[in-house]
């Protein structure tokens, strides 16, 4: 009977644990700044305190053990009884890894697994008591194990008093009768009234009885407590009148609200969104349609009363539809923390590491997006922040030099534009040098020296992203294992995302992420290729120009165009994808592609590529759901799948990251 | 002891998990109608609306710990008389005193087994 449930319980606490594990170590480094925030340092006891707790009922003894150590220290720290060091931060922290190591672990495996935290705990422990110099701790020492004295011996007299309570019982009855019901009065008088107003069949006893009649407490003690209560009641008596007549009327006003709000989150298996999804997806395939039959039949019978009720409908589900698939979409949506939460204590730790003084603004971190995109930009961030610190920031005596302030700083950001979330990380630090650059990608056989002087600076810029790129003569350990960056552009482009990078010289970077907002339904430009039709999305779209013929020009056999001073290599997909020229066949006159016609060149990037598209016609703007065309994706290159447009048309999607491919091959 | 299982129980916890786990362990004591709170606010305006038979707050909660709740609940006539059985992770001997104070009925320690809780509970109903 426990093991479905435990399962689940344990799925819970993982969940819960790595979220509040999540917040710590924020909290922990807001800490460093303040770290005489009591509050702060409440939350993080708390957090502590609620790990151990449900550990221990879970039975993760191993957990409870390191758990308890660290909230041992952080007791003692919200109580003001020691300072925080710098050296017992890096020990909570290493705390914190560790317990989240475990929790993973148990997620895994369900068991916490063989951690031997011996070594730790004890540092905790010394940490703990060190702090506060010998005479203090001494003392704290004792009231703890006196404390910790009364919990075992009431424990154990608990355990204990179950066996022998019976004839104990019978013994102390009459005896305990006439203190119980002396104390009684005096202890709570609303005993009484508990007896005949809400419960009248139940009598109801009160911690001090129990106490009492356990024999954990004496009698004298508890009258004592209870005279001390009332001399603290009637001292504050007149206060508290005062504010609980402030506090308590206004809270049945409270809650409709606060009780709605209560049971309104609950876990969803992603599976089930999926599915919301696509079913979604294939609602808005037929509403294309049903939108494209019905503008046919005002056309065909304007004056029609039905097709006047159609149109109506149509537009009113148009709208429904819109509406559903963004409310799908939300529910996919999380905010960007759960990925910006990481980098505070990244930041931290590496520029410790390396001896620089490093301050990370964040901005935008309740921005939301889709989860798998949220999944995918982890990794990227982390390599361009780890870059930032690396090769960005300097040492400090090297700004002080450069007449920048000691600690450098990084800014990282995320904003809703239109259907995308633009990420950008920038640093105040030396700036990247395109010709360093250019050099050393010809050094590491990247690109060829007369490319290398051919391209801007830009896109001098972008060589970082090659593989097997790193400016640093000394691999150190933080960044420069030369697969980074290439990380990043890989990841960006399986979101179908766009990079742009910014440097100046002693200035600093900016690199900017543009991702789309979900993966599933896009926005798509609908082109013509001769009398083919194809979906290029949106998303990659930069801009598209009307150019004439006469003006591209022809680069070692690549055909390329000057758009405002850099190169744009065009790619022409009537001969990637051998549809036949018009002009060639000569079967119809409208022969578009001729050397003095104009023709239209779609610009499209993708991570820090761009290239240009040629093609014929220009639709429009469709939305449409990417199917997968599986199997029948017959080594076509440059097609990421289909879809079917309101005409009811099966069109093709370009992919444009294979298109930039194939452009790079020749 | 005869515990009345059919008693309307609400359990007060800010962390999802320990809410869950104390529904077991009182459902495996046999109690079927238990309804659960995030805080103390909300345990309070329910504690209002519903005529609950016990009370089962965690002490140690944000904004409004359980003795908070507790002193709310006993300040306010109409629900003052709600049996309160505190969880708590330590059981200090200041911590038991403020509790006497508060008027709690019964407290019991972080972790524990389904047969303690009972035995705490049925402390606090006597027949």
């Amino acid at each position: 009977m426990i093991d479905d449930s435990m399962k689940e319980i344990i799925n819970d606490f993982v969940q819960e644990a790595l979220e509040l594990l999540d917040t710590l170590s924020e909290n922990f480094i807001e800490l460093e700044k303040n770290p005489e925030d009591k509050e702060l340092l409440n939350t993080i006891f708390r957090a502590a305190h609620t790990i151990k707790g449900s550990a221990g009922f879970l039975g993760f003894q191993n957990l409870v053990e390191l758990a308890h150590s660290a909230e041992n220290i952080l007791n003692r720290l919200r109580q003001g009884e020691i300072k925080l060091t710098s050296d017992m931060m890096d020990y909570l922290l290493k705390t914190m890894d560790i317990l989240m190591l475990m929790i993973r672990n148990i997620n895994d495996t369900g068991q916490e697994g063989d951690f031997d935290n011996a070594e730790i705990i004890n540092k905790l422990n010394m940490l703990a008591l060190d702090e506060g110099g010998t005479g203090n701790t001494a003392a704290a020492g004792e009231q703890n194990t006196a404390a910790e004295d009364i919990e075992k011996k009431a424990e154990a007299e608990a355990q204990i008093k179950i066996q022998e309570q019976n004839e104990e019982k019978a013994k102390k009855k009459e005896n305990l009768d006439d203190k119980d019901s002396k104390i009684e009065k005096t202890l709570n008088p609303t005993n009484k009234t508990n007896n005949n107003e809400k419960h009248p069949k139940r009598k109801v006893r009160n911690l001090g009885d129990i106490l009492l009649e356990d024999n954990l407490m004496s009698s004298d003690e508890l009258s004592q407590i209870l005279k001390e209560k009332e001399k603290e009641e009637k001292k504050e008596e007149s206060i508290e009148i005062e504010s609980i007549s402030n506090i308590v009327p206004p809270q049945p006003q409270m809650h409709p609200a606060v009780s709605v709000s209560a049971e309104t989150t609950i876990r969803v298996d992603v599976e089930r969104l999926d599915n919301v999804m696509n079913l979604v997806g294939e609602l808005v395939l037929s509403r294309n349609r049903i939108f494209n039959i019905a503008s046919k039949l005002e056309f065909k019978y304007p004056e029609d009363e039905f097709t006047e009720s159609l149109i109506q409908v149509v537009s009113n589900l148009n709208l429904i539809t819109t509406d559903l698939q963004l409310a799908v979409m939300k529910t996919r949506m999380q905010p960007v923390k759960k990925v910006f939460s990481k980098f505070p204590r990244m930041v931290r730790d590496l520029s410790k590491e390396l001896g620089k003084e490093i301050e990370l603004n964040i901005a935008g971190e309740e921005t939301e997006l889709d989860k798998s995109v949220i999944e995918e930009i982890g990794d990227p961030l982390v390599h361009l922040i780890r870059n930032s610190i690396d090769h960005g920031i300097e040492m400090p005596e090297d700004r002080i030099k450069a007449g920048k302030p000691k600690a450098g700083l990084i800014k990282l950001s995320a904003e809703h534009e239109g259907n995308y979330i633009i990420i950008e990380v920038s640093d105040d630090g030396k700036g990247m040098d395109p010709n360093i650059l250019r050099k050393k990608a010809i050094e590491k056989g990247l690109i060829d020296e007369k490319t290398a002087f051919s391209i801007s600076d830009k896109d001098a810029l972008s060589l970082i992203f090659a593989p097997g790129f790193s400016t640093k003569d000394k691999v150190t350990e933080i960044s420069g294992r030369g697969v980074g960056m290439d990380v990043v552009k890989t990841n960006i482009q399986k979101l179908n995302g766009i990079i742009d990078i910014e440097s100046e010289k002693g200035k600093g970077s900016d690199i900017i992420l543009k991702l789309p907002l979900t993966v599933a339904i896009i926005q798509t430009l609908i082109i013509g290729i001769e009398d083919e039709v194809f979906a290029i999305p949106l998303n990659s779209v930069v801009e598209t120009l009307r150019i004439s013929e006469s003006s591209i020009q022809t680069i070692d056999n690549h055909e390329v165009i000057n758009l405002r001073k850099s190169v744009l290599s065009l790619l022409r997909l009537s001969e990637e994808f051998g549809i036949e020229s018009a002009s060639e066949s000569a079967s119809d006159g409208k022969a578009k592609v001729l050397s003095n016609k104009e023709v239209y060149v779609v610009v499209v990037a993708l991570a820090e590529k761009r290239i240009g598209i040629v093609v014929d016609t220009l639709y429009g703007q469709e939305e449409v759901v990417i199917k997968s065309l599986g199997d029948y994706q017959f080594g076509y290159k440059g097609i990421s799948g289909a879809t079917i447009t309101g005409d009811g048309k099966v069109v093709l999607i370009m992919d444009i990251a294979s298109m930039i491919d194939i452009l790079q091959k020749r | 002891m005869a515990l009345d299982l059919s008693m309307k129980i609400l359990v007060v916890d800010d962390f999802s998990t320990m809410r869950r786990i104390i529904k077991n362990i009182l459902k495996q004591i046999g109690f079927t109608d238990i309804d659960e709170a995030e805080n103390g606010q909300v345990a309070l305006s329910k504690i209002n609306d519903n005529n609950y038979d016990l009370v089962v707050s965690d002490w140690n909660m944000p904004e409004m710990t359980g003795i908070e709740l507790l002193k709310a609940v006993r300040a306010n006539e109409a629900i003052k008389d709600t049996p309160f059985l505190m969880v708590t992770a330590e059981a200090k001997k200041e911590n038991v005193v403020e509790a006497v104070k508060a008027g709690v009925n019964n407290y019991i320690v972080k972790p524990f087994t389904a047969e303690v809780l009972q035995e705490k509970i049925e402390k606090i109903f006597p027949d």
